[in-house]
């Protein structure tokens, strides 16, 4: 652990990613310098195609950069192997998608209990999660037979199940109605924001980004403007 | 159907070379099975008939005789008393010469064209010396060239046991099919006589007869010139007799092959479902732009020809190949079983590859019919979804279980009809086979269920969730896991049917072996074709074993092949020793009774086949032509036997001797004192045949062995074809495997980002694979057993006229479980480490 990154959660130091497409070399992320403290909520915006799920996908270690450094709870995650990398996204991270992607054969309560499983945890933690989020009476249902709002839901009491230092959300309310995505934030806070864990939320809502700390704006493959949330 | 539909679905297959690769593999394989099964056997029969035609040439009609044949002076008094002219002394037999058999065929060159003697053509020098030196023969030029023979050089042959050395004097005229004169060596008659032990004798007359009422009126008057224990036949309905004897042990091979295909289809169907499960987006959106449904119809069907028309060409490539490697064994067998026919190359001939052909199209079309139906059918907004192709093959997993049920059910009554048709017998089995494969998706969503309910309650924490979703995974694609897993079933089903009939018959050939084989040293004379008449022991040799010292009792034997018009049929002529009562098993008739009659002269045997074959009973009169006129003697008792399928009959040495009027002895049975070894009078026995006869001594014990390995040679081609089936299956199952989980990458995508090693995603496709092979092997069980049983009670019996008990082992069962196991977990080998592989942020991107 170097010094200097002990009091953030996540800290990206000249992280930089490129992919490949045909014969040319396309820049998503060029040299993002960012961090996340304990307990804060950041949004992340930008246009479309911009890198902002490049740079989630990276900060879980789903991804690797070409370049720089990826600190996150003091481990610097580019530079560990894939299993670690694994092991420790199994640990540490919790992902909320767009598309909920809950596992369609399995039950509510059975996609809770697979981050609960993985990390060995006890498993009546899935149910009082289910009652934390309303869905207590649906725990055997299967997926398809819940609405958006519902499954979205169950994904966020999935992403929370193991207790993660950092929540990772990719438009989680971009698939809802408004009121709905209202209820899956606040519900969010009372999950997350109470027991101190950090957000970063990829967002095209103003809604959603005016409920964070900060918003991060990605342009041209960095951080191109920082905005404190003040109300 | 607009081009640019044609574009985007033929876009969509070339998005997926390994699924069309897969798909077309199936197809090949199995056209490759069937081609190759056709191709095998037409060349082994048309061998057989083009070297029966070298032989007999123009000849319409045969005189034969009795198992020593015909007397010389028949032809003499035929040609120069009688005044027949179109006809033509045959003499042959089978010799070995170089590592190759030979059929030498001894003729008049001098007589009558357009029949076996028809040397136009070759070289008058070469016809010459055939007249005038004795000790010669002509041959085939590839036959010479194989052999590394010149005109000029000698050579040794051997037949029943005697050497003779012959010069080649000259070469057959190259003229007519190369098959026909392969293994075909041309001497005189007086040559053929001494090589084949046939001094005074002829094997046949041959005789070219007018059409119509000419040809009716000498028939009549050749008939009535024949002495008693000969007769008049038709020289085609003679080959034609030959060839049908080989018919069960063919019918059985294509019924293989036609397996192999049917394993083939379910890689079509399972290919085109996926095919258009992946494309039900595609699909929905152009039913929403107003593509009708014929036309989706269509353009499915279309695409399933194409397919099966690269597979089919790939097949019928392959098919040839394959078919090189069986003609060898279908010919070894024949040899071994039936008759001799030397079959070099593979006769390609249109027939074969046309039925394969249309088999592989017409099984591609068939096959794609449902997903095509499927594809249609299907509303613009239900066809968008996969939920709705898997909630109806929920929905028709039940009702495929009845229809199935009710055909096994329906195959089964066919049964009770009165009748031996094997057709009809093969056509049971088929139905039986398709009935109990339409009850397999309903439960493998059962087995599923099952053991995802056992799965919940199990204690523990350990990979619950995980086996639930492998287990669910199964179920929630049952439309291909089904499919697949039915294929893989019916490929182990067909390895456990076999193989338990195939054991239960061998157990019963080994236990008949012991009860029949009771002497401690059988001596015989060489033969090379199980179709004739062996040659006799020198009586001369018999004197010297009877005083060799250690021997307690003989049984003396002479087997003959006598021409009945049911076909060649065998008649073993015993004297058993003194005091050693026969331990035939009787399966009809009482024993006593039975052997009292038989040792009296009074009444004769029949073997198991022959009785089913001939409808005959303990009681029935049988009629033989004899040398002195016809023999009448009714059944005593009807024996269990594996020796021969076309049957046996059994009479005693001396009725035989009396009305065949033939003395000699084929084989001998030596029963020696206890404390006297083996070894030693078996070395006696060759002493006392050394430069006189080379004969085979062998103890009981080599020849039970030696017995089991013609056995096992005979199934040699059963297990090629089991094992391309499983190929078949696997791929099947690869390719089920492969579509499952292209279809799931996005699910196990979002597993890695959970948090799921590689390892444990790869864990998990293993254990998805291993129960989709559990499930197979499982229902490979019941399955396998039926078809076991309707193979050993049905088709054995009809085909062969054996019976025999069912044997069934723990040990092919185990073997089918962890057959099924170890085929899926190779198919899963590659799918897992794909997806272990890929990579999630690629897949969650692409969202």
């Amino acid at each position: 652990m170097e010094s200097g990154q002990t009091h953030s959660v996540v800290s990206l130091r000249g992280v930089e990613r490129s992919y490949r497409e045909g014969d040319q070399t396309r820049t998503v992320l060029r040299g993002v310098d960012l961090d996340i403290q304990p307990g804060e909520w950041v949004a992340l915006v930008g246009r479309s195609g911009c890198g902002k799920s490049t740079l989630l996908n990276l900060i879980s270690g789903i991804d690797r950069p070409d370049h720089g450094d990826i600190w996150l709870d003091g481990v610097n995650i580019a530079r560990l192997s894939e299993r670690e990398r694994t092991l420790f996204r199994r640990r540490h991270i919790g992902f909320v998608y767009q598309f909920f992607n809950l596992i369609p054969t399995l039950t509510v309560e059975e996609n809770l209990l697979l981050p609960i499983e993985l990390n060995r945890l006890d498993q009546t933690r899935a149910r009082k999660l289910l009652a934390a989020v309303g869905l207590e009476e649906r725990h055997a249902a299967f997926p398809d037979r819940l609405s958006g709002g519902e499954q979205q839901r169950v994904a966020i009491a999935r992403a929370l199940a193991h207790d993660p230092l950092l929540l990772l959300a990719d438009e989680p309310t971009g698939n809802l109605d408004r009121k709905t995505g209202e209820q899956m934030l606040q519900l969010m806070e009372s999950l997350a924001r109470t027991n101190r864990r950090a957000l970063l939320i990829v967002t095209h809502s103003y809604e959603v980004a005016r409920r964070t700390d900060r918003v991060l704006t990605l342009e041209n493959g960095r951080i191109a403007n920082e905005d404190t949330v003040t109300d | 159907m607009v081009g640019v539909v044609w574009h985007a679905n033929f876009r969509f297959l070339s998005r997926h070379p390994w699924q069309i690769f897969l798909a077309v593999l199936g197809v090949a394989l199995g056209v490759a099975v069937v081609v190759a099964v056709g191709l095998a056997n037409t060349s082994a029969m048309r061998a057989f008939r083009l070297s029966s035609r070298a032989v007999s040439g123009s000849a319409t009609d045969q005189i034969i005789g009795g198992p020593g044949g015909l007397r010389e002076r028949l032809y003499t008094h035929l040609r120069v008393d009688a005044g027949i002219e179109s006809i033509v002394p045959i003499v042959d037999g089978y010799v070995e010469a170089k590592d190759e058999t030979l059929h030498i065929v001894g003729v008049d060159p001098l007589a009558e064209s357009g029949t076996a003697g028809d040397l136009a053509g070759t070289g008058a020098g070469a016809v010459r010396r055939l007249l005038t030196e004795p000790g010669t023969l002509l041959l085939g030029r590839a036959t010479a060239r194989r052999m590394g023979l010149k005109v000029g050089d000698s050579l040794t042959i051997r037949c029943a046991g005697r050497r003779h050395t012959i010069v080649l004097a000259g070469l057959l005229p190259s003229a007519g099919a190369a098959v026909a004169q392969d293994g075909l060596a041309i001497t005189d008659i007086s040559t053929a006589q001494i090589v084949t032990g046939q001094i005074g004798q002829l094997s046949r007359i041959d005789l070219t007869l007018p059409r119509g009422a000419t040809g009716r009126r000498m028939r009549a008057r050749i008939a009535g010139l024949l002495p008693a224990g000969t007769r008049l036949e038709s020289a085609r309905a003679r080959t034609g007799t030959m060839v049908q004897m080989t018919r069960a042990f063919r019918t059985n091979l294509t019924a293989m092959s036609l397996l192999a295909l049917i394993v083939g289809m379910f890689l079509i169907y399972n290919t085109m479902t996926f095919a258009v499960l992946q494309r039900r987006q595609l699909i929905g959106m152009l039913r929403a732009m107003g593509v009708t449904r014929r036309e989706v119809f269509s353009g499915i069907l279309v695409e399933a020809l194409f397919l099966g028309a690269i597979g089919t060409t790939v097949g019928v490539a392959l098919g040839v190949a394959l078919g090189e490697v069986l003609v060898h064994l279908v010919t070894r067998t024949i040899n071994d079983l039936y008759f001799v026919v030397s079959v070099t190359q593979l006769l390609i001939t249109p027939a074969p590859i046309l039925e394969g052909a249309a088999l592989g199209i017409g099984a591609t079309v068939l096959a794609s019919l449902t997903p095509a139906l499927e594809a249609s059918r299907s509303t613009p907004a239900s066809a968008m979804r996969h939920s709705a192709i898997e909630q109806r093959a929920h929905v028709l997993a039940p009702r495929l279980a009845i229809a199935g049920g009710t055909l096994a059910a329906t195959a089964l009554v066919f049964l009770a009809l009165p009748t031996r048709s094997l057709v009809l017998g093969f056509a049971v089995l088929f139905m039986v086979i398709v009935g109990l494969v339409l009850i397999a998706p309903l439960m493998v969503a059962w087995l599923s269920a099952g053991a995802c309910a056992v799965v919940v309650r199990m204690p523990g924490r350990s990979g619950g969730v995980l086996a639930r979703f492998a287990l669910r995974g199964i179920t929630a694609s049952l439309s291909r896991t089904g499919v697949a897993i039915a294929a893989l079933m019916l490929a182990v089903a067909t390895t456990v049917g076999v193989g338990v009939m195939i054991q239960s018959l061998r157990v019963t050939v080994r236990q008949w072996l012991s009860s029949t084989l009771r002497a401690d040293i059988y001596v015989s004379v060489p033969q090379l074709d199980p179709g004739r008449t062996p040659q006799t022991i020198d009586p001369r040799i018999i004197a010297d074993i009877r005083r060799i010292p250690g021997i307690s009792g003989i049984t003396s034997a002479r087997r003959v092949t006598i021409e009945t018009v049911r076909g060649p049929t065998q008649i073993v002529a015993v004297d058993f020793a003194p005091g050693r009562t026969p331990r035939f098993r009787l399966k009809e008739g009482d024993a006593r009774t039975a052997w009292a009659d038989f040792d009296a002269d009074r009444a004769v045997l029949v073997s198991e086949p022959y009785a089913y074959h001939n409808r005959t009973r303990v009681g029935t009169d049988l009629r033989l032509l004899t040398g002195r006129g016809y023999l009448s003697l009714p059944v005593a008792g009807i024996f269990y036997d594996y020796g021969s399928e076309q049957g046996v009959i059994l009479m005693h040495r001396q009725l035989y001797e009396r009305d065949f009027g033939d003395h000699g002895v084929s084989s001998l049975g030596l029963y020696i004192r206890p404390g006297m070894s083996t070894t030693r009078v078996i070395t006696a026995v060759r002493a006392a045949a050394a430069h006189r006869q080379m004969l085979i001594a062998r103890s009981n014990r080599a020849i039970r062995s030696a017995s089991l390995k013609v056995f096992d040679r005979a199934f040699a081609i059963t297990g090629v074809l089991k094992t391309l089936a499983v190929v078949i299956a696997v791929v099947g199952i690869l390719n089920a495997l492969m579509a499952l989980q292209m279809e799931r990458s996005h699910e196990l995508a979002v597993l890695r980002a959970i948090g799921f090693t590689p390892g444990q995603i790869w864990g998990l496709v293993t254990a998805q694979t291993g129960f989709m092979g559990f499930c197979a092997g499982l229902l490979a069980l019941p399955v396998g057993l039926a078809l076991a049983l309707l193979l050993i009670h049905v088709i054995n019996r009809r085909a062969f006229g054996w019976s025999m008990e069912t044997v069934l082992t723990s040990s092919v069962l185990i073997q089918a479980l962890v057959l099924a196991l170890a085929a899926a977990l190779v198919a899963g080998l590659y799918p897992g480490w794909r997806m272990a592989r890929a990579n999630p942020a690629d897949v969650l991107r692409e969202e």
